[in-house]
């Protein structure tokens, strides 16, 4: 208001022209300047689009890294061990057994049922690994209970787990992949955190399906994890992430609050009941 | 004429104008922005109210000659506006709002902590 009282009529023309001039411009910038903005964002978004992408492929190529050395691991068991153990008990049961003394031909006998009995139990072994008969009959809490068992009943580390609500079985699939991750995780405890104890617990809650790992070993903390998955080592929890992502589930690694020990929280939803 | 409420009338619009572009690119869109017919119609009415804006609180100030001579320029962002806004009702099919997602974090679930 002062402005105006205090300018003539040839000053409002100046003032007129002035401030036209510089809404337009504002107007002008302002437009640009938001389309340039977005260009930005836009161009970030697709940087971190090709990131994503990126990491989806270093995590196909780990599985497929881990199903070849799983390949080669079998191969070697069948070729190394089930192999030469065969040989033998052909050796014992050839054709010049039928001309030996009834004695010898009793000795051999025994020594080729030994060495089969050795290769069922070799290829039981195998199979088993392949596929724990505990989870396909009685499900993941047995199968779980089962190894958490083993690992104790070694004499190293304290094992154990609870199953708060496992009722309904989740299905087959889904049982099969929470078990590998599982038995992944806990190999990685294992291996890496030199902790005295490990404890599992499970529940159910808001339609989702939560386990919970507890050590007290040197861990890893969600960003150490990302980390590491984003980077060319940790085959096993590129693995991990690239399971979950098949049933729909998250996984998340951090400090508990009394900074003692380190928990790992796998999610998935709760499908229906297993028939 | 009624230069005060119609200075306020345009402060409250350009407000409002402001307010759209920043919740727009608040937003985590994926088309560009001038793709969207709002963004047109906003940036026509910004050009509008932005040139017109100086004329009219100073209409009742100036004389009749000035207004004479101005005058005719408003109509230069009047045109441009009609233009706009033309081609957005013509040039421009129905489009739906985006709406990002959200993450949700793990809540405390009962019994599966130690302590």
């Amino acid at each position: 208001m002062f402005l105006l009282q205090t300018t003539s009529s040839s000053g409002y023309s100046f003032v007129l022209l002035l401030g036209t001039l510089g809404m337009l411009v504002l107007t002008v910038g302002l437009i640009i300047f938001i389309i340039l903005h977005q260009k930005r964002v836009k161009r970030f978004n697709e940087k971190i689009q090709d990131m994503e992408k990126a990491q989806q492929r270093l995590l196909l190529n780990a599985s497929i890294k881990l199903q070849e050395e799983e390949r080669q691991r079998l191969a070697a068991d069948l070729h190394d061990d089930a192999g030469p153990l065969l040989a033998t008990a052909r050796l014992y049961l050839n054709e010049n057994l039928v001309n030996q003394d009834k004695a010898t031909q009793l000795q051999s006998i025994f020594q080729a049922r030994q060495i089969i009995d050795d290769t069922i139990q070799l290829v039981r072994n195998i199979s088993h690994s392949l596929m724990p008969p505990t989870l396909k009959n009685f499900g993941l809490e047995s199968a779980i209970n089962d190894l958490f068992q083993k690992i104790s009943g070694s004499g190293t580390i304290n094992a154990s787990s609870r199953f708060h609500e496992y009722k309904d079985r989740l299905k087959e699939e889904k049982e099969l992949i929470i078990f590998r991750v599982v038995q992944e995780l806990i190999n990685n405890i294992l291996k890496h955190s030199n902790s005295s104890f490990i404890h599992l617990t499970q529940n159910v809650h808001a339609g989702k399906f939560y386990l919970r790992i507890h050590h007290d070993g040197r861990g890893l903390v969600q960003a150490d994890f990302e980390k590491l998955n984003k980077s060319n080592v940790g085959l096993g929890l590129k693995n991990i992430t690239s399971r979950l992502r098949v049933v729909d589930g998250n996984i998340n690694f951090e400090k508990d609050i009394s900074q003692t020990y380190y928990k790992v929280t796998i999610e998935l939803p709760k499908d229906e009941p297993y028939e | 004429m009624d230069s005060v409420p119609i200075g306020i009338e345009t402060i409250l619009i350009l407000i409002f104008s402001f307010y759209f572009f920043q919740q727009f690119l608040r937003s985590n869109i994926s088309r560009n922005v001038y793709e969207y017919p709002s963004f047109w119609l906003l940036v026509g009415l910004l050009i509008y109210l932005g040139c017109n804006f100086f004329f009219n609180i100073l209409f009742n100030h100036i004389s009749i000659e000035q207004i004479e001579t101005y005058w005719h320029y408003t109509y230069i962002p009047e045109i441009i506006k009609n233009i706009i806004f033309t081609m957005v009702i013509f040039g421009y099919p129905s489009y739906e709002n985006e709406i990002p997602e959200k993450k949700i974090r793990t809540p405390d679930i009962p019994n599966l902590d130690l302590i």
